[in-house]
């Protein structure tokens, strides 16, 4: 209780909401939680910073955040809701929750996080009206809409335009099980056309994570063979081999005795073939 | 992915510079560009076609730019191809009593907007060295296609460096860095390590060889193909990924290229050390 205490408090000193001290009991509590240190450090890095937080959340912040972008998400459907019983009987399409973060993702990452932040506030301040079956079904379906809140930030680190901020997207992305589809599709048009290498390996690195490659991997058997960067087909190859399917491994290794790939990677690959029989 | 930046105080500043470069004979230039916003992040974006890039981190705020160019005369294939080109298209025109102009002045170009500085010299007939000082906070962005290397020291901001031709030698920095050559080394030495992002150094062909100071904590991940990795590490490095892989629940045999890891002063933030036919160094600093 003391943490959601603190960490309401926190929320509401960056809003404005706030300008009071934590009482001298909820001080000394903090001084002893390291792990509450880090997540009041993570609030502030993500509300004040353009750039990524420090640290990663716990999955009880990530709880919070749902709760929060579930209340938000109540509060802007109410909204919309008034807005048009006054005006037009037209009604837009409705946009799922996650193409509404896609849609906030897309502008400059200070739009991001000030969307983000805004989510936050509001989340906050519906925060203190009581609990009901309606948001519980609300957060089950935005469990169900994203992953976590991991996911939302990675995909935001993706777009960097510094290489080492799309590694650390690459790093979120492994924190998630990746069972987020759009995340996936993202690090694969990334994988394609990043001009850094250390991102591209990373990435590859990544997708050994995923349970199956599904329809992914026709995709990535192409990138295979038409890659010319030689460390980067290398590891394609290696992924397919240790995680994809039957089909796709018959498939390389006719690539292999048809020497369509290069020399080093054919190599590679009959090292790997012998590795597995040992 | 790189922003184009505001053009109103950069397009005078490009003029002054080209200007007053043309008309020196000898094509070597200082000039110090003061930052629109004196103590805030600054971000350098150096792009270089041929010659050589040194940055200096010091405590200064404005930016300290020297420049010498020469014209390049050396054989580059690429230059040749062009060349041979261009007179397969122009073999007919006669140069009797006209006699050849030599270009020696030099051609830079220097853009800030809101700190954002970005110097370019994009010409392949010349060869650019390039010594900047800089805020020590500032991140750093250079490509540099051919010619010498990249040398950076004194920087505490992010770094992302490409060399296709030459080396990267960084020394006193603490990341993140994303570093990646062609054929040639990377030597890196790290006084501390941000725990921001994660750092990558990549040689395709090169070697790459860092040192770590006592007090750097990281998870560092090598992995080379054809080459070596000698380590001074305490920590020994095992292999990571693999393991789970296996669904007998034996030990994995290592398999060609696996990426191992060791983790510096209980680990931190990544850094990973990949080539492809280079060794892999990794020193601890004394």
């Amino acid at each position: 209780m003391n943490n959601q205490k603190i960490i309401d408090w926190k929320i509401a000193s960056l809003a404005d909401n706030d300008d009071s001290e934590l009482s001298e009991e909820l001080q000394r509590y903090l001084a002893k939680n390291n792990q509450l240190q880090e997540e009041l450090l993570f609030i502030e890095q993500f509300w004040t910073n353009e750039s990524k937080p420090l640290v990663m959340p716990s999955d009880k912040l990530d709880a919070n955040f749902y709760q929060m972008l579930s209340r938000a998400q109540s509060a802007e459907q109410q909204t919309s809701l008034q807005q048009n019983n006054h005006h037009s009987s037209v009604q837009e399409q409705p946009l799922s929750l996650l193409d509404k973060v896609k849609r906030w993702l897309m502008p400059t990452p200070i739009a991001q996080f000030a969307t983000l932040t805004f989510v936050f506030v509001l989340g906050f301040n519906l925060n203190q009206g009581p609990n009901n079956d309606k948001t519980s079904a609300d957060l089950s379906v935005l469990q169900q809409d994203i992953s976590s809140l991991t996911t939302v930030l990675a995909m935001s680190m993706l777009q960097k335009d510094s290489a080492s901020e799309r590694l650390s997207g690459v790093a979120y992305s492994r924190q998630t099980d990746l069972s987020n589809p759009l995340l996936v599709e993202q690090l694969i048009a990334l994988l394609a056309r990043d001009k850094s290498t250390s991102v591209r390996l990373a990435i590859i690195n990544s997708l050994g994570e995923l349970k199956s490659f599904g329809s992914s991997e026709q995709q990535l058997f192409t990138l295979a063979t038409k890659e010319e960067n030689l460390l980067v087909q290398i590891e394609l190859c290696r992924l397919l081999l240790n995680y994809g399917s039957v089909e796709i491994k018959k498939l390389l290794t006719e690539q292999v005795n048809q020497q369509f790939l290069k020399p080093e990677v054919q190599e590679f690959i009959k090292a790997q073939s012998l590795a597995s029989y040992i | 992915m790189k922003n184009k930046l505001s053009v109103i105080f950069p397009l005078a500043l490009i003029a002054t510079l080209v200007g007053s470069m043309q008309t020196a004979s000898a094509a070597e230039k200082n000039y110090s560009l003061p930052l629109s916003k004196p103590g805030e992040p600054v971000s350098i974006d150096v792009e270089v076609y041929r010659g050589s890039i040194t940055v200096v981190g010091y405590k200064g705020d404005t930016i300290e730019i020297s420049a010498k160019s020469s014209v390049f005369s050396g054989k580059d294939k690429d230059l040749k191809k062009v060349k041979a080109k261009m007179n397969k298209n122009n073999s007919s025109r006669s140069t009797k009593g006209l006699k050849s102009v030599k270009r020696s002045s030099m051609r830079l170009e220097i853009e800030e907007n809101n700190n954002d500085v970005e110097i370019s010299s994009e010409v392949s007939n010349q060869h650019v060295d390039l010594v900047i000082k800089v805020p020590q906070r500032s991140s750093i962005d250079i490509e540099l296609y051919k010619g010498g290397d990249i040398n950076i020291d004194g920087i505490s901001g992010s770094l992302e460096l490409e060399a296709y031709d030459g080396m990267i030698k960084a020394k006193n920095i603490s990341g993140p860095i994303v570093a990646e050559t062609a054929r040639t080394d990377i030597v890196v030495s790290f006084s501390g390590f941000a725990k921001t992002s994660p750092s990558s150094l990549t040689s395709h062909l090169g070697n790459v060889d860092i040192t770590l100071a006592k007090k750097v904590a990281a998870n560092v991940n090598v992995q080379t193909y054809q080459g070596e990795v000698f380590s001074g590490l305490d920590k020994d490095f095992t292999v990571v990924d693999e393991i789970k892989k296996n669904k007998k629940g034996k030990k994995q045999k290592i398999v060609l290229g696996g990426v191992m890891q060791a983790k510096v002063n209980g680990g931190g933030q990544a850094l990973s050390l990949t080539s492809y036919s280079g060794n892999l160094y990794i020193r601890k600093a004394k």
